[in-house]
């Protein structure tokens, strides 16, 4: 072949051309410590990375839900603790009324104490939390979802811990009408509620463990995603430096045959 | 055989080394003229005189040499295959251009990313859902709601400025391109005069011809005088001979170039724009919409990078192909300042030679004339 000046000049302007711009993508590369500048670098990789960060922004926000039902399930809990403790004393009082040798005034007392506690109750039955009911209505329950398709239900409908219609008030109430009597109360009755309500603090119970398992499992499987991500987005760079490091040397190379290209030619040869 | 016959055959030999001289200059000094294709002088010797010889038929004396013409060396085959590798590079590198920075508004800043604020409203929504009587959680969703609006309307705005700024584009290419026509016409009409033996002329014409090509697909052929006719891929006239028969206009029949390359990056834009809308209307607070939205907005990116992950790779094939043909050309038709040095030598010996031969017939007539009969 035949080789013109103009060639070679734009032979060595071109490769030299080629070596910078292969140095910049690296040297951005290098930079921003992120493989993947631009969607056409691997359109499957930012995909990826695009889900990897959307799974990751839903888990922050599972996580915040997950606070927010471990703060339901908490209260609930501790107002049922509460509710037994009343109701415990109700049963004390109860086992004191039956007892038959007893100064009428002494019943005027029990069931002026009675009452306090049934306020007490009532007012701790109809707790909320910015305005919702820790033991609504069937059909009013509060779910809130803590993973992709996972709903824990975070409140008591008032049937579990309380009863139907002769449930725990219904008891109390009857207590207290026994007491204006001058009748013995009904143990048994005030017994069943009691269980019930020990019953219920079980189930929160249950609720509260399996928010925690849900919780654990998605800590292991953010720390997977960060991890898968990285190994998509982030630079290795003991990798890239090196890889630099070799393009430089070419485009050294490159200018130094360059300049050794032109040195010489016939004219410096003829007088 | 006339007597002055040695002084003819000198005078001969200095004036075609002359022009040898002269042309070798003309082309060292334009080694490095964009387009410039080196010339060569073709010189052939003159026609013999009779001589009387005692065998018939009688010899035939050689009477020097004359120029018949000044040449460039130039591959017409390269040329036509460079003009088409350029029209499909230039189609490729501007749609690779618009694409490149179609990714870089979807890329966004970290704030300014679409899929950040779909994800910042479906939080905002999810919160909400979770607290339903906090009006904090409620202010935050419609203060999502507006900037995701924000950044979707950022979005269309950069991408509208990008179409803006490729039809202004392609404006001032086509303008461009019929300036190109004009001046080719022009540049026949000189070659015409000349009786198409004005390569410089010609060289600037085709260099013309190389801008020309990558703006538009175009089919050149040659004609009488040295001229060419300048025709479209699908046989639309432009130029013929020393006349511009048509101008491009926005309906041109144009088949491949940069102007072909800029409808294409309008056609892909106007495709992303519209995907982007149906994204954005179907878009609402429920969370399986927001999900969706997501997913499409993944599915165009991904599209997106895929898309300018191809016309990438054909871009840099395409250049690699043209570059290569350029570089075969270049070795037709460039200079090369070692042959030109040799070629000096070479027409200065021829030229001395000459000058010689002529002093050496002045000493014969010299001899004729003051010795000879005195």
């Amino acid at each position: 072949m035949r080789i013109s000046h103009q060639m070679l000049h734009n032979q060595s302007t071109q490769r030299l051309q080629q070596s910078s711009v292969r140095m910049a993508d690296t040297f951005a590369q290098a930079s921003s410590g992120k493989k993947l500048l631009r969607p056409s670098d691997s359109p499957h990789g930012t995909v990826q990375a695009m889900k990897l960060k959307q799974q990751l922004g839903e888990m922050e926000q599972y996580k915040t839900n997950q606070s927010q039902s471990a703060l339901f399930l908490d209260e609930v809990d501790n107002k049922l603790q509460n509710m037994s403790r009343i109701l415990q004393r109700v049963q004390e009082l109860g086992v004191q009324a039956n007892n038959d040798v007893m100064f009428s005034g002494e019943r005027d007392v029990i069931q002026n104490e009675l009452a306090e506690l049934t306020k007490e109750l009532q007012s701790l039955a109809s707790s909320d939390i910015n305005g919702e009911k820790l033991f609504p209505q069937v059909g009013a329950e509060k779910q809130i979802i803590v993973g992709k398709g996972v709903a824990v239900e975070v409140t008591l409908t008032a049937m579990t811990p309380f009863g139907g219609e002769d449930g725990l008030f219904a008891t109390v109430s009857e207590m207290s009408a026994k007491l204006a009597a001058n009748e013995h109360v009904d143990l048994d009755g005030l017994q069943t509620s009691f269980d019930r309500l020990t019953d219920a603090l079980a189930v929160v119970g249950a609720r509260k463990n399996r928010l925690d398992s849900i919780q654990g499992r998605m800590e292991d499987s953010k720390l997977e995603n960060t991890k898968m991500l990285s190994k998509i987005e982030d630079v290795d760079f003991a990798e890239i430096l090196t890889k630099l490091k070799s393009e430089e040397a070419v485009y050294q190379a490159g200018l130094s045959a360059t300049s050794k290209l032109f040195t010489s030619s016939l004219v410096d040869y003829l007088r | 055989m006339s007597t002055f016959q040695g002084l003819e055959v000198g005078k001969r030999g200095i004036s075609t080394a002359q022009t040898q001289l002269n042309t070798t200059g003309h082309n060292m000094t334009n080694a490095a003229t964009p387009g410039y294709s080196r010339q060569n002088v073709q010189s052939s010797a003159t026609n013999p005189n009779r001589v009387f010889t005692s065998q018939s038929p009688n010899a035939q004396l050689g009477s020097g040499v004359l120029t018949d013409a000044i040449v460039r060396l130039r591959d017409q085959f390269l040329d036509t295959k460079f003009w088409g590798q350029n029209g499909h590079a230039s189609e490729l590198s501007v749609q690779a251009e618009a694409l490149s920075e179609l990714e870089r508004w979807v890329q966004g800043t970290e704030d300014g990313n679409l899929q950040q604020a779909m994800q910042d409203v479906w939080k905002a929504a999810e919160t909400v859902r979770a607290n339903p009587n906090d009006e904090a959680a409620k202010a935050v969703f419609t203060e999502r709601m507006n900037s995701f609006s924000a950044t979707v309307q950022q979005l269309s705005q950069d991408v509208a400025g990008l179409t803006t700024r490729l039809e202004s584009r392609e404006t001032m290419e086509r303008q461009q391109a019929n300036d190109l026509l004009k001046s080719i016409a022009g540049l026949n009409d000189v070659i015409y005069r000349s009786g198409g033996r004005d390569n410089d002329a010609m060289d600037q014409r085709d260099n013309l011809i190389d801008k020309l090509s990558g703006l538009a697909g175009i089919q050149v052929t040659a004609i009488e005088k040295g001229m060419v006719n300048i025709r479209l891929q699908d046989g639309t006239s432009l130029v013929a001979g020393r006349s511009v028969e048509s101008e491009l206009t926005a309906t041109s029949p144009i088949a491949s170039g940069t102007l072909t390359g800029i409808d294409k990056a309008f056609a892909a834009i106007e495709d992303f724009q519209t995907k982007l809308q149906t994204l954005t209307s179907n878009f609402d607070q429920n969370s399986p919409s927001i999900d969706a939205a997501i997913a499409s907005w993944q599915q165009l990116v991904g599209e997106l990078g895929t898309k300018a992950d191809g016309i990438n790779r054909a871009t840099e094939t395409a250049l690699l192909a043209k570059n290569g043909t350029d570089r075969d050309r270049q070795s037709v038709m460039g200079v090369s300042l070692d042959e030109e040095m040799s070629n000096l030598i070479k027409y200065q010996h021829a030229y001395n030679a000459a000058a010689r031969l002529v002093s050496t017939t002045d000493e014969l007539l010299e001899t004729i004339i003051n010795r000879m009969g005195v």
